[in-house]
């Protein structure tokens, strides 16, 4: 992504600026930053972008440079400005990949990364990075409130009904609608996912 | 986008959406409410987090097992979702089985009078095998030497379960002595081949879609003028995480700011942060992307939050950058 908008970079003032304005008033202290770009990568990867970090990274680094420009963006709300920005990212990135011809067959990094990670038979490599996982995932699960952390391993613990009845019974138990619950969940999850994936990179 | 908000959407089409065979104006609606919309970008993570761990379960079949194998695990971050999912549900699952296990562990203990009453049968039997046939002449002494034999057998039956049941334990401390050891050296060479593994991936592989991190423990700071302490941030670092070490830990909560101290322009700040326990005292964890940092000095400020929120600066950790 060097080739966009290198000639910019976000300054603190700006940053600050920005974060104030993805929380429309609400100070969640970074946190609206970090979800908004967890979407983001999420967007690009589901578009199957090779670099959805990158992307992402990018579409928040042209939406603040916008808004320190303009000084406020009217129109439209932060996270929809967003995705307005981050749909020209991805059509640029759509047209350059065409452009040199980049995809996963044809780009060697790419390729050697898929073929690194999705190989079937890698039995040893499995039973490694698993062990790790669950090493990982053991103490971030210990960080947890002892509350969060039941939470968490019911609410995805069984199979199909059983799982389906156990969750209705932990948010009668948590007092929270099934709704207000999934999210708590998918929050906590989404808090491990991280805190696991930077404990096995430092393994 | 307002009445979206309210709107909670089929499963089904998010499950289409995810493995890609929505039509193509409906999967870019659904992309902009991913973003823009709350609700839906919740509801979209759930359905996301059941679809993944349901394929770990063997649960997904026919053409929805087919397009997830096909399409969602296409990318290196959807494998990691699913490599995570597989560790969680491992893990509910021993959870679970170690529960279980404690049940049978509370029972085993009662079975115990069963099988030495089952032991000492032959021994009773003895005394009540009948004697009548014998001629009264051998009478007396046969009487003296089956109450001999009785005696003998009973305690070489006793001693010798005695020896068993502690052949026994040892043999259960020695099997259980060896996996551990075989645990031990497992995961031993689990972590040296993993390591070994990731150093030749961080080579052949430089852009690897994971981050690289430096991290420095700062100690804190003393009132002469002492070295400042380097950090060397390799080129191609994406993230710094420094840990101030604290000289008390007076306050719930701290912020840290990264400080230029020629312009004294605010680089990077952090959220609140807890302190954590640390090698020596507890310490305050900052992390921010390495590309804010250019070779020079920087100041970390460390401010401690009251419970009223309110501030208070407590010292400054400074450092030199070097990139190399």
């Amino acid at each position: 992504m060097a080739e966009l908008k290198k000639d910019w970079s976000l300054n603190a003032g700006a940053f600050r600026h920005f974060l104030d304005w993805l929380d429309e008033g609400v100070d969640s202290g970074g946190e609206r930053y970090l979800e908004m770009r967890r979407r983001l990568v999420r967007y690009f990867d589901r578009r199957n972008c090779s670099l959805p970090d990158d992307l992402a990274d990018e579409t928040l680094n042209r939406v603040a440079r916008k808004l320190e420009e303009k000084g406020e963006i009217v129109g439209a709300s932060p996270a929809h400005y967003c995705y307005i920005v981050a749909k020209f990212v991805f059509l640029e990135f759509g047209r350059r990949a065409e452009h040199n011809q980049t995809s996963l067959d044809d780009n060697p990094g790419a390729s050697r990364m898929m073929v690194g990670l999705a190989v079937p038979s890698r039995p040893d490599r499995d039973a490694l990075a698993k062990e790790i996982l669950f090493d990982c995932l053991d103490r971030c699960l210990g960080k947890l409130q002892p509350e969060d952390r039941e939470l968490i391993l019911d609410y995805y613990r069984g199979e199909r009904r059983a799982k389906i009845e156990r969750r209705y019974k932990l948010a009668g138990r948590f007092g929270l609608t099934m709704n207000a619950l999934s999210i708590r969940a998918c929050r906590l999850r989404s808090k491990l996912e991280i805190c696991v994936s930077a404990c096995a990179q430092r393994k | 986008m307002s009445s979206a908000e309210q709107q909670r959407f089929d499963d089904q089409v998010l499950i289409r959406y995810l493995l890609g065979t929505l039509p193509e104006e409906e999967a870019e609606r659904l992309d902009g409410l991913s973003i823009a919309d709350d609700a839906f970008a919740w509801q979209l993570s759930t359905v996301e987090n059941d679809l993944v761990d349901g394929y770990v379960r063997g649960e997904l079949s026919g053409e929805n097992l087919a397009r997830f194998k096909k399409s969602y695990l296409s990318s290196p971050k959807r494998l990691q979702k699913l490599e995570f999912a597989e560790a969680l549900g491992s893990f509910s699952a021993r959870t679970a089985t170690t529960a279980a296990q404690a049940i049978p562990a509370t029972t085993a203990p009662g079975s115990e009078p069963k099988q030495e009453s089952s032991r000492n049968l032959p021994a009773r039997h003895w005394f009540f095998v009948p004697r009548l046939a014998l001629q009264w002449g051998f009478a007396g002494s046969a009487l003296v030497l089956l109450l001999a034999a009785s005696y003998l057998f009973l305690e070489n039956a006793r001693v010798r379960r005695q020896t068993t049941e502690a052949q026994g334990s040892h043999a259960a401390f020695d099997q259980r002595e060896q996996e551990l050891q075989r645990q031990l050296n497992d995961q031993r060479a689990t972590n040296a081949s993993l390591a070994k593994e990731l150093d030749s991936l961080r080579e052949s592989h430089p852009n690897l879609d994971q981050l690289k991190t430096v991290s420095a423990l700062l100690l804190p700071p003393t009132r002469g003028a002492g070295q400042i302490p380097t950090v060397s941030v390799p080129h191609g670092t994406d993230l710094v995480v420094l840990q101030l070490t604290l000289e008390t830990n007076d306050f719930p909560s701290y912020r840290v700011s990264l400080k230029d101290p020629v312009t004294n322009q605010i680089v990077w700040y952090s959220a609140n942060l807890e302190a954590t326990p640390g090698s020596i005292n507890k310490t305050v964890s900052a992390s921010f992307w390495a590309r804010l940092l250019k070779p020079q000095n920087y100041v970390l400020e460390l401010s401690g939050v009251a419970p009223n929120g309110r501030a208070k600066f407590l010292s400054g950790y400074p450092i030199h950058v070097q990139i190399r």
